[in-house]
């Protein structure tokens, strides 16, 4: 009895890890960038200047760019990882702000999130929290990228279940509910 | 000996319809297991990692056939488009489903088959290259599709996003047609004015459209 309990778990277990993705969206670096570009005034809004995103490899993202009046030059590394279906977390592994004047990472943090939030596409279905990490170092922080609702209108159960940053490209993709007949 | 006529008649017309149900089945199967011409063989890409983009392109959708199918049962299926099914493999797509067609108030069960084109920036071309009319008659089926394509242009949840047309491609041997889907590229997606679709290929169970 417990053999044929496991069997069916085992079964159920390989069935879920085998199912497969129901869509698939993969941008290039140059394409990603190319949206921010047409983000422009909304990055300008909020102090960030020539924002650029490179991607680097696995799970690997960085960011450049220029902030305040001073144009003063920052550059973000960070990880990316998914925390659960819809639930995404960067890891900033490096921030650095170059140039004499003290200046908060985390009011910069908080200006590319208020300029992203401007979007009314992403502001409707995307939910972004900067936390501190429990560290020595007050500036060490994290993104948490909720997606509280689904990004196409006509389908509200469509779930994102993985974004993968493979070389300069990321991918995302994931599932919708199938109403079975 | 009323009854009897009667009887054997509603028998008949259940025999012919079971036949025709059973003709479709078997003629979907063998379209869809059918090897494709090119025989290199894709299959799913399950990790998300295969490298589809060249530097010429900045994006690609991959759909599968549930996602696409998903859409058609819950969002498209009226009165009219009784049932819709899109199912695609390495060298083509097949549509197989049931339309009202009001003229005759008949349901009619159609399966349409043919290759994915873009024969220009934007435009996505479904070229048809054989279709069968499950119904008892010689029904026109060229007719019968453009049909299809008309009640599908009018569904309200498709016309947001797509604009649908249906031409008679004129050919020596036979009639056979175009189904033409223009994305409303811009409505969908205001914050990209430049995006472009340069080119669609399918693969078992899957379509992936590309662009810039």
């Amino acid at each position: 009895m417990k053999k044929l309990i496991s069997l069916i778990i085992l079964t159920l277990l390989f069935t879920i890890a085998s199912s497969a993705y129901d869509y698939k969206f993969e941008m290039s670096e140059k394409y990603i960038n190319g949206f921010i570009d047409s983000q422009k005034e909304a990055l300008v809004d909020s102090g960030l200047h020539n924002f650029e995103v490179f991607l680097v490899g696995e799970r690997n993202m960085e960011i450049e760019l220029n902030y305040g009046m001073l144009r003063i030059p920052v550059k973000i590394k960070m990880t990316l990882d998914t925390v659960s279906p819809n639930k995404f977390r960067l890891f900033i592994t490096k921030f650095k702000v170059l140039g004499f004047l003290p200046m908060s990472r985390m009011m910069i943090a908080e200006a590319v999130r208020d300029s992203i939030i401007t979007n009314p596409f992403l502001a409707k279905c995307i939910n972004i929290r900067i936390f501190k990490l429990n560290t020595k170092s007050d500036e060490d922080f994290g993104v948490d990228i909720n997606f509280t609702k689904s990004p196409v209108d006509i389908l509200e159960d469509l779930v994102i279940t993985n974004l993968v940053i493979n070389k300069d490209k990321l991918s995302v993709w994931g599932n919708v509910s199938v109403v079975l007949e | 000996m009323k009854k009897f006529l009667i009887m054997s008649v509603i028998g008949f017309a259940m025999i012919s319809s079971f036949a025709s149900s059973m003709d479709r089945t078997i003629y979907l199967e063998q379209l869809l297991s059918e090897p494709a011409a090119n025989s290199r063989s894709i299959t799913r890409d399950d990790i998300g990692t295969r490298a589809g983009l060249t530097s010429n392109e900045g994006f690609a959708v991959t759909f599968s056939e549930i996602f696409i199918n998903t859409i058609l049962k819950q969002k498209v299926s009226d009165e009219f488009i009784k049932d819709i099914k899109l199912y695609f493999r390495q060298d083509k797509y097949v549509i197989d489903g049931i339309i009202y067609f009001e003229m005759l108030e008949l349901d009619i069960p159609f399966t349409v088959t043919g290759k994915v084109t873009v024969p220009a920036k934007n435009v996505i071309s479904l070229d048809v290259k054989e279709m069968k009319v499950w119904s008892e008659g010689s029904l026109p089926t060229d007719k019968i599709l453009s049909k299809v394509v008309k009640y599908l242009n009018n569904n309200r949840t498709l016309n947001d996003y797509l604009t649908l047309s249906y031409e008679t491609v004129a050919n020596r041997y036979e009639n056979f047609g175009r189904i033409k889907l223009a994305p409303k590229l811009k409505e969908m997606l205001p914050s990209l004015p430049d995006i472009g679709i340069s080119g669609v290929s399918t693969a078992n169970e899957e379509i992936i459209i590309k662009g810039k």
